[in-house]
């Protein structure tokens, strides 16, 4: 088979990564002929890792992030946990995507949520230092990051973690203060600059509208009127001067702004299930995804700057290849597009695994 | 730090170093020991009945002091009561507190280091915060906290909470016990009290049928293996433990949990339990959208727990 054996060529001259401690993480495999997932896999050495690749060549390596004294066995609790990394997903799946969205926008969205999460939240209010960006192979990023002390999180505070991150929980009450009742400086760290700095901006766009388009914007909130629009604008005027003028504001208006102005545009993604879970599989990096053919890629934050999957994930070569497409499709990889019609089409290597391993096409 | 303040906080390593070399024998025999002996049995007996236990230390008393700190384990180990055990830490854990606010701000730090508590004047660390945090509402919530490079801002309450509940952790964690403990010390009057409480709190009586339709809603969902969030089994895990049902019960409801891990759940459980949570209030259980189908009993209370005492008081009459 075309694609199991472009793989196995990739295995055997590719230099794996190996996981940290990876003795004691539990391996997953699937395979090209098989559904089921083979997992409860442990190995000694590295070599071993790499022998069993070569060989098997399999569709999708997983690794599980979390560390065991007995990785082998196959009932969770016979494998004593040990720690785990810390993983968030960030997967075009879960993210909303403007309809008719190309596979390259999408990956754009999904990088600037990758963005976001790393430079607001895991870095600047988690100081987490000892982090490595992942490109799953196909819609998304992972990041894992291993610093010491996250190791021995339970669910309960990976979920914490999520919810900071999404700003699920957030108390305005404790945001804007019981003594000194007002909106938080921007400069404060955590949810209160945020919310600080998002109420700043929606009172600056409010007060530099126009009469109508001011109204109608205000209209639009849920509860508000014509006289409640009128108070909101004067609330929102002296608020604009005194940070305490919070209170000369309706409290509804208030939750308004912080669940939809506030949280809605500064929190970040994560995928809880993903997060909490401290005996996750995923995917190894520098092994490659059957979906699509691409390089699962470590890289570094510098390199994530100008990272463009298209073309930075590509392992294969561009000699030409013939294979059979069995329905349209158009795809553009590195310096190659085309829109294939069914029939023999030859393409470079690499879009040819690509090709396949999206189903559009089989091997000659 | 000196015997004085050390036997303010007889659960950390240097006060055990005071007394480690004393024979075991002596302790329980001598007549010198009279004292600590009676401190240690009185520690116990606050702990049950839920008293502050403000002892004034000085140079004479301190040896005796920190001795009856391990008298006391030894009793509660002696006792094999997890009700028991996790009172007891809780009341060593709400004394050290006490002590601690009336400390300076180094020695406060010196007791925290030693608990592996660390402070700076940037806070503490959010992992520090998150393990001991006594619940996840409100100010305790992450998200409400002031974050900022890994350190989460605390004013001295909150950071001598915290050390509160690293305290609890620690006392409950020290394995301590000595045979032939109830040759020479009279623990009738704590096993009396043990047993009374028992009869109060039967966990025997739990009755389905009166529970509120929120948590028979929560536990429906459990059954089914439906993937019920954090919110809810904290709730039910908080509502069983109120009314009184034992550990190892609470853990077969939540069996079918998909996620379902023995030695997590059963962490999560014991620290909900041991940390003696209330139940969410109605209030809080409709803002984490748990509040199901209520009926007409709820509109005229405010506390799931207040739904269960109304119905059982109801039931109890009837039969």
């Amino acid at each position: 088979m075309f694609l199991q054996k472009k793989f196995k060529e990739y295995y055997s001259r590719a230099e794996i990564g190996m996981p940290r401690r990876f003795t004691r993480r539990e391996y997953g495999f699937m395979f090209f002929e098989r559904q089921m997932m083979l997992r409860h896999i442990s190995f000694s050495s590295s070599q071993k890792l790499r022998n069993f690749l070569t060989e098997k060549a399999p569709a999708h390596v997983f690794y599980s992030s979390a560390y065991y004294s007995k990785p082998y066995e196959k009932e969770m609790k016979d494998k004593e946990w040990l720690g785990a990394d810390l993983i968030f997903d960030l997967d075009a799946d879960h993210l909303a995507l403007p309809e008719n969205c190309t596979y390259e926008r999408m990956l754009g969205i999904v990088k600037n949520e990758t963005k976001k999460l790393l430079d607001d939240f895991l870095i600047r209010d988690f100081g987490f230092d000892d982090l490595e960006v992942v490109f799953s192979g196909s819609r998304g990023y992972h990041i894992h990051i291993y610093d010491r002390e996250v190791l021995e999180l339970g669910s309960r505070e990976r979920r914490e973690i999520v919810d900071y991150v999404t700003g699920n929980g957030v108390s305005i009450e404790l945001m804007l203060g019981k003594d000194n009742y007002a909106v938080p400086s921007v400069s404060e760290p955590g949810w209160y600059g945020r919310i600080g700095r998002a109420i700043g901006s929606y009172t600056d766009r409010i007060l530099s509208m126009d009469d109508e388009e001011r109204k109608k914007e205000l209209k639009n909130v849920k509860g508000v009127g014509d006289v409640r629009a009128e108070r909101i604008y004067e609330g929102l005027k002296r608020l604009k001067k005194e940070p305490r003028a919070v209170n000369a504001l309706p409290k509804e208006f208030i939750e308004h702004l912080k669940d939809r102005v506030a949280i809605e545009s500064s929190r970040g993604e994560a995928d809880e299930p993903v997060t909490s879970d401290i005996h996750r599989l995923i995917r190894l990096p520098t092994s490659l995804h059957g979906k699509t053919g691409f390089l699962v890629k470590p890289l570094t934050l510098e390199e994530f700057d100008d990272f463009d999957p298209l073309q930075d994930a590509v392992v294969f070569g561009d000699e030409k290849v013939s294979v059979n497409v069995l329905k349209p499709f158009s795809i553009r990889i590195k310096d190659f597009s085309c829109n294939a019609e069914e029939g023999i089409v030859e393409m470079p290597e690499y879009a040819a695994v690509f090709a396949c391993a999206r189903g559009f096409c089989a091997e000659e | 730090m000196q015997p004085t303040i050390l036997a303010k906080y007889p659960f950390l390593p240097e006060a055990f170093d005071l007394v480690k070399d004393e024979s075991m024998d002596e302790i329980l025999h001598s007549p010198a020991f009279n004292r600590a002996r009676e401190l240690g049995v009185a520690r116990v007996q606050r702990a049950l009945k839920n008293e502050d236990s403000f002892l004034f230390i000085d140079e004479r008393n301190c040896f005796d002091v920190v001795l009856s700190f391990f008298i006391s384990k030894a009793i509660v180990s002696q006792m094999n009561d997890s009700f028991l055990l996790r009172r007891h830490a809780i009341f060593e854990a709400k004394n050290a507190y006490h002590y601690l606010e009336e400390e300076s701000r180094e020695t406060a730090d010196a007791v925290a280091r030693s608990l592996g508590i660390k402070r700076d004047r940037n806070g503490v660390s959010f992992v520090t915060f998150l393990k001991y945090s006594p619940n996840a509402y409100g100010q305790w919530k992450l998200a409400n906290s002031r974050l900022s490079g890994g350190m989460v801002e605390v004013d001295d309450h909150t950071f001598l909470r915290l050390v509160q509940e690293a305290v609890r952790e620690r006392v409950e964690g020290i394995k301590f016990s000595v045979d032939g403990l109830e040759k020479t010390l009279d623990l009738g009057p704590i096993r009396a009290e043990l047993a009374n409480r028992k009869v109060t709190h039967r966990a025997d009586r739990v009755e389905l049928e009166s529970f509120p339709p929120c948590m028979k809603s929560i536990m429906a969902q459990i059954e089914n293996s439906i993937n019920v969030p954090h919110q809810g089994r904290f709730s039910l895990v908080a509502f069983l433990n109120g009314i009184g049902m034992k550990e190892e019960d609470i853990m077969k409801i939540m069996a079918p949990i998909p996620d379902f891990d023995d030695r997590m759940t059963r962490y999560q459980v014991e620290h909900i339990t041991g940390k003696e949570y209330s139940t969410p209030s109605c209030d809080t259980m409709r803002t984490y959208s748990l509040c199901f189908e209520p009926d007409g009993l709820c509109a005229r209370i405010k506390h799931p727990m207040q739904y269960y005492e109304y119905r059982l008081h109801v039931s109890s009459k009837k039969v």
